[in-house]
């Protein structure tokens, strides 16, 4: 698994490099003016495996939806490249686009909003086949069938509207719509906030098999680090529409490196009573800032417990002034922050006998990542 | 006795400004003049943590974010110094972030004030947080009451396990799939007879005969000041947790 920056032997399923997404804003008094645009999502680069799960996790507000959307052009992007297998699809046309469309597919967050409540679920999941002009050799309703048994619905309620079904079964819809083509990637948006935890883990096993039986990429946005944790390969946190940190999912939530990050994770609260009392806690001051005006240099600097805390006033100008650059820290481990450092006493999954209590010197953690690439397991 | 809600958007009066909703709230209850509730309200917005509570308190609902509205529902709540405070999922539409220093905001005030929280939610992790007993509920029963590690620890209902076990979590090695309970849950206008979770309870046949089916079983004692509402006992405890090994990590 190479990441993104560097030059990969194959091509990825998926490449999207500097996209940007700004949302223009208009003052009117008299004459219709443009004002500062809504920086939603800006500068993203990252890579999609075939077959690879990439999870995009941050709070509400920080572009990941629109970064899922703007990679199927659902919505347009204003700047950057968005590559399938190495075509770029930002400057495809209409009937270009429908082509390649039979390989992206997208799972929506509101179940209920994305079926047409007039539409018997029959013809929703079977949509896909009339747009794309693709006969299935047994018949449109025979393969209909058979995907709805394939997700765990009954294909008998082959005629039923979709007020008819519970939250997990709606969204059981979604997935056999989705799969319907046989797409090489799905972008699924928060596909199991709606639902309860008994059900979210039903929806998130089904996903998992259908990856592992179709060979299916996804592009997992979810604001809950846990099911992110569960079902990604590697992980990407973003912050105010930039990546923050980019890692494997284990060295990600066992040496977070961005102080972003590991906030984040000392968050997270753990359904386990001794261990939640014993956990060190980093809590962000304020809101997210206002994306309209970004904080100038380091977007998060305003709510940086390291800036805050830890810095020389030299460190901190550097802070304000100077955009830190998305690179390689360690291999494989990018991050976005002038003094990232590993930390993996705030981490909920500690490394096997290092719970040390303050943060390593770079070079020893650097050390301690080389000798240990796998993330370690919990002990009992 | 003061209750919060979950979505403070719409628990709030969006004409009136957050100043004049917790002005109410102690006007209500107390002989006191406006200027009076006035600076009661700035004290309290002040105490729950909203930085330059004089200019914030004549702003409108919306002008707030999500964790500063929810900030000023705690405030409006806790002004006339509740003994009894109902939270109903308080943090549910909140980030991670905010919903740490919300719980955290909670718990200072919990000893600073002495009152009493009642916290209604579905996130486990939430619990283990903050709640010192909790109580599993089921089809509209509890289903296990307990002490917080007692019911973590030693959970004593198929559910309670079934919930720990559904659950992809951040302490845990990545086990290959989650265990979801099959089913979902059963419409509370026509319940399952007898024991309504046996439907989707896997162990109806251990406890032998259709007893599951016909009878509602009591809340049995599972442990000191520990009940649950289901027939296994200890025994057949035991027995199950053996046969199911991902159990017993559960239980531990």
């Amino acid at each position: 698994m190479t990441a993104s920056v560097e030059a990969p032997a194959t091509v990825p399923l998926l490449e999207v490099t500097e996209l940007r997404k700004f949302f223009p804003q208009y003052t009117q008094t008299l004459i219709k003016r443009k004002s500062a645009p809504v920086r939603a999502v800006d500068g993203l680069t990252f890579s999609v495996d075939a077959g690879e799960t990439l999870g995009l996790v941050g709070e509400s507000g920080c572009g990941k939806s629109t970064a899922g959307r703007s990679v199927l052009r659902l919505i347009e992007p204003t700047s950057g490249l968005v590559k399938i297998d190495g075509e770029d699809i930002t400057k495809a046309n209409t009937n270009q686009m429908r082509r390649m469309r039979r390989d992206l597919q997208m799972v929506f967050q509101d179940p209920i909003g994305s079926l047409n409540p007039r539409h018997p679920i029959g013809s929703i999941i079977g949509a896909p086949f009339a747009i794309q002009k693709v006969k299935p050799p047994r018949g449109v309703r025979a393969e209909v069938q058979n995907l709805m048994e394939r997700v765990g619905l009954n294909p008998e309620h082959y005629n039923r509207y979709p007020h008819e079904f519970s939250g997990g079964q709606r969204q059981r819809i979604g997935i056999a719509r989705a799969i319907a083509l046989r797409p090489k990637l799905i972008v699924c948006d928060e596909p199991v906030s709606a639902l309860d935890v008994s059900i979210q883990a039903q929806v998130v096993n089904l996903l998992e098999d259908l990856q592992a039986e179709y060979d299916i990429a996804y592009l997992f946005i979810a604001h809950d680090l846990s099911v992110v944790r569960h079902i990604s390969d590697r992980v990407v946190v973003m912050y105010l529409g930039k990546m923050m940190e980019l890692a494997d999912r284990d060295t990600l939530y066992a040496k977070p490196m961005h102080p972003y990050t590991q906030a984040l994770m000392s968050a997270v609260p753990v359904p386990d009573p001794r261990r939640e009392g014993r956990r060190e806690r980093i809590l962000l001051s304020g809101d997210l800032p206002s994306p309209i005006n970004p904080p100038s240099g380091c977007v998060f600097h305003t709510r940086c417990p390291k800036y805050r805390e830890e810095l020389g006033d030299d460190d901190k100008e550097r802070c304000r002034t100077e955009v830190p650059l998305f690179e390689q820290k360690q291999p494989g481990h990018f991050a976005a922050c002038h003094f990232a450092e590993v930390r993996t006493d705030v981490a909920v999954l500690t490394p096997t006998g290092a719970r040390s209590a303050g943060a390593p010197a770079p070079a020893a953690a650097y050390q301690r990542s080389v000798q240990s690439d796998r993330g370690p397991s919990e002990p009992a | 006795m003061a209750m919060i809600f979950q979505d403070p958007l719409s628990a709030l009066h969006p004409y009136y400004t957050i100043g004049n909703q917790i002005e109410e709230a102690y006007l209500v209850h107390h002989k006191a003049s406006r200027r009076e509730a006035h600076k009661r309200a700035i004290e309290m917005l002040d105490r729950v943590g909203i930085p330059n509570a004089t200019r914030r308190i004549n702003q409108y609902p919306h002008e707030f974010s999500g964790g500063m509205r929810q900030r000023a529902m705690i405030a409006m709540s806790l002004i006339n110094e509740p003994k009894l405070l109902i939270a109903d999922e308080p943090t549910t539409a909140l980030d991670v972030t905010v919903q740490a220093q919300i719980l955290e905001l909670m718990k200072d005030l919990r000893t600073a004030v002495g009152a009493a929280i009642v916290m209604i939610t579905h996130d486990l992790g939430v619990v283990a947080d903050i709640a010192d007993d909790m109580l599993v509920m089921y089809a509209g029963r509890a289903i296990e009451t307990g002490s917080s590690s007692d019911v973590f620890f030693d959970a004593s209902h198929p559910y309670t396990w079934g919930l720990l076990r559904s659950m992809p979590r951040l302490d845990r090695g990545r086990e290959t799939r989650l265990d979801p309970i099959p089913g979902s849950p059963p419409s509370l206008i026509r319940l399952p007879s007898g024991c309504p979770f046996h439907p989707r309870c896997p162990f109806p046949e251990v406890v032998g005969g259709d007893r599951c089916m016909t009878e509602m079983p009591e809340l049995f004692d599972a442990g000191p000041n520990h009940l649950a509402r289901c027939f296994l006992n200890p025994l057949h405890r035991t027995d199950v947790l053996s046969e199911a090994p991902a159990a017993t990590e559960v239980v531990r």
